[in-house]
């Protein structure tokens, strides 16, 4: 049973996205290992901040270049398209949560390069935003 | 295989980094501060917590009158450049709510809980406070106090409670002076003031009256078991029975060091029958840790066949020394699986001497907590030489201290050749050269008297498992 107070919490924790603000600020941390944590930290809330008015690119672990790559390594052959079930498990192991099940190419089973990269693109901008959305 | 479900390894880099900078120590306090708080903008919330200085003393001094509660906070205050706020400063405040107390005070009533509560949680948010931290003296007097208090977020990260005998305080009770300018206290014996112009004005008497102090005394003992179980997981009692520095130099230790939850990363060092292997087993079991012993390790791994086990197999079986390459291989493949890096590990039986030491120091794989049990020669002798293991059930009994619950078992216990008076004396004169270079490998490691029973030492290690001195340095203003 959880009281008003534990109730209320979670709420707060899950209106502000304060679960997902953690880890992306934890993976961050571990993937660069600065020196100063604390400033790192103010660092990449304050470019939170700053997309969260503007819009603008938002701190994030990967690039267009990451994508490739993992493009790549699911399409050794280069045909330039991956199955479904591929897709699916590299948009988890990105750690996207609500995935486009319905991409293009779909159909087929043939995911296509820019497909790929365009949904996960929009996948990681959604679980950087760990703000409430206004 | 496909890359993408590969089995997730946590590169051990990343734990290193964590205790260095207590990392999970910070995302917590980020964490809990914003639950607290519940602020409407996290980011800029979380910013500004940054930007504040790391580790606020947050201290309650608890005890019962007289017992030396000012003495320790002024120290503690001073010492931490935390702001010390008493009952009576409390009240003094130029705000409405100290006025509305004031009221009740004068027509002699008790201050309403909620109006206390209010007070202190508004005292403890104004600036000083907030960004220097706290040091309450005498605050809370009960547990409702305590309970109403956490709930507003009023949490201590540590609480002094000041014990002493009622003798005690009632001696001190007699021969309290109180500085009427600065509020410090002084006994005509415990404390003396050096400087005359203090001592000129030292009033007498301004404390409680006998039938005060009795009562307030009463009212403490009749909660102290209460208070004690709302703090009890940060709280340390010191005995006040003792001169008035050594008790702040206690409190003061204790208040520098630090809980931090992080992956145990135990290394374990002993002579022959000092009880590593028991100790880490009892470890292993409470804490879900796992337990690397490096002689098993090394035969499992040879009875596993794979290309280093092969490698090895020909040294175990001549009873060779392994090359410290091959093991320090064999340890860090052991120690970067995934349930070492995630659940933290015990290990003992390796390194053995100097050069193994800094070999695993300069790996990724470096222990946290590094422990020496000590024993004296002739106890080790004494432990091994009766020892006996079941070689069904693998127990290990000891003629004397722990013998065997059955003929049955009696009768097919077996004696290790190791453990033969002229291996154990071999492998401690081994142990006894090698000791001081291990030492200074570790310089932080912690040395528990392993001549205590096995629970004892075990307490011992427990106390020492997750409290980490904090380096004054974070202290200085």
């Amino acid at each position: 049973m959880a009281t008003q107070k534990e109730k209320e919490s979670s709420d707060y924790l899950k209106r502000h996205k304060i679960i997902e603000l953690m880890d992306n600020l934890t993976s961050m941390l571990f993937f660069y290992r600065p020196e100063n944590p604390r400033e790192f930290l103010i660092k990449q809330l304050e470019q939170l901040n700053i997309s969260k008015q503007t819009g603008e690119k938002r701190p994030n672990l990967f690039n267009s270049s990451n994508l490739d790559a993992v493009f790549g390594i699911l399409d050794p052959t280069n045909q330039k398209y991956i199955t479904f079930a591929q897709y699916k498990q590299a948009l988890i192991t990105l750690g996207i949560k609500d995935i486009n099940d319905s991409p293009e190419g779909v159909d087929e089973d043939r995911i296509s390069h820019e497909t790929f990269k365009r949904e996960a693109m929009q996948g990681l901008e959604k679980c950087s935003a760990t703000f409430e959305h206004l | 295989m496909d890359e993408t479900v590969k089995p997730l390894r946590i590169p051990p880099q990343m734990s290193v980094y964590a205790d260095k900078y207590g990392i999970f120590h910070l995302m917590q306090s980020m964490v809990s501060s914003l639950v607290v708080d519940r602020p409407d903008d996290p980011i800029a919330y979380l910013i500004g917590f940054l930007q504040r200085r790391a580790d606020i003393p947050r201290i309650m001094v608890l005890g019962p009158p007289a017992v030396g509660k000012r003495t320790v906070s002024k120290k503690l205050s001073v010492e931490l450049g935390a702001v010390h706020v008493t009952k009576e400063s409390l009240l003094q405040e130029q705000t409405e709510l100290s006025q509305q107390a004031r009221e009740y005070t004068v027509e002699q009533r008790e201050v309403p809980l909620e109006l206390m509560v209010q007070i202190i949680q508004q005292r403890l948010s104004e600036a000083d406070c907030f960004n220097n931290g706290w040091v309450l003296e005498g605050i809370p007097e009960t547990r409702l106090l305590a309970l109403n208090l956490q709930q507003v977020g009023v949490i201590p990260e540590h609480v002094v409670m000041l014990q002493a005998s009622s003798d005690v305080l009632m001696e001190r009770r007699k021969g309290k002076l109180v500085d009427p300018v600065t509020g410090d206290v002084y006994h005509q014996t415990f404390i003396w003031q050096v400087d005359d112009d203090v001592v000129q004005r030292l009033a007498k008497g301004l404390g409680l009256s006998e039938k005060q102090h009795l009562a307030q005394l009463q009212l403490f003992r009749c909660e102290v078991t209460g208070l004690m179980s709302a703090y009890q997981h940060v709280l340390k009692i010191i005995n006040s029975d003792q001169p008035h520095a050594d008790v702040s130099q206690q409190a003061l230790a204790f208040v520098k060091t630090h809980r931090r939850s992080r992956t145990p990363r135990i290394l374990l060092f002993g002579p022959p029958g000092s009880g590593k292997s028991q100790q880490a087993r009892l470890l292993s079991q409470k804490y879900r840790i796992v337990e690397v012993c490096c002689g098993h390790l090394l035969r499992s791994v040879a009875a596993e066949g794979s290309e280093l086990g092969k490698m090895i197999q020909p040294y175990l079986n001549e009873g060779q020394p392994i090359p410290d390459n091959l093991v320090l291989q064999i340890i860090e493949q052991r120690l970067r699986l995934v349930d070492c890096s995630c659940r933290g590990w015990v290990m003992h039986g390796f390194p053995r001497d100097l050069q193994q030491a800094t070999m695993l120091k300069e790996t990724q794989q470096q222990p946290n907590r590094v422990f020496f049990l000590e024993l004296t020669d002739d106890d080790c002798l004494e432990r091994l030489s009766k020892r006996a293991t079941d070689p069904v059930t693998g127990e290990r009994y000891h003629a004397v201290t722990r013998p065997a619950p059955s003929t049955l078992i009696r009768n097919r216990l077996m004696t290790r050749p190791d453990d033969s008076e002229e291996s154990v004396k071999r492998a401690l004169a081994e142990y006894r050269t090698h000791t001081a270079a291990l030492q200074s490998v570790f310089p932080d490691a912690v040395r528990v008297d392993a001549e205590q029973d096995p629970h004892s030492v075990f307490e011992a290690l427990e106390s020492r498992l997750n409290t980490v001195p904090l380096p004054d340095k974070l202290y200085a203003p």
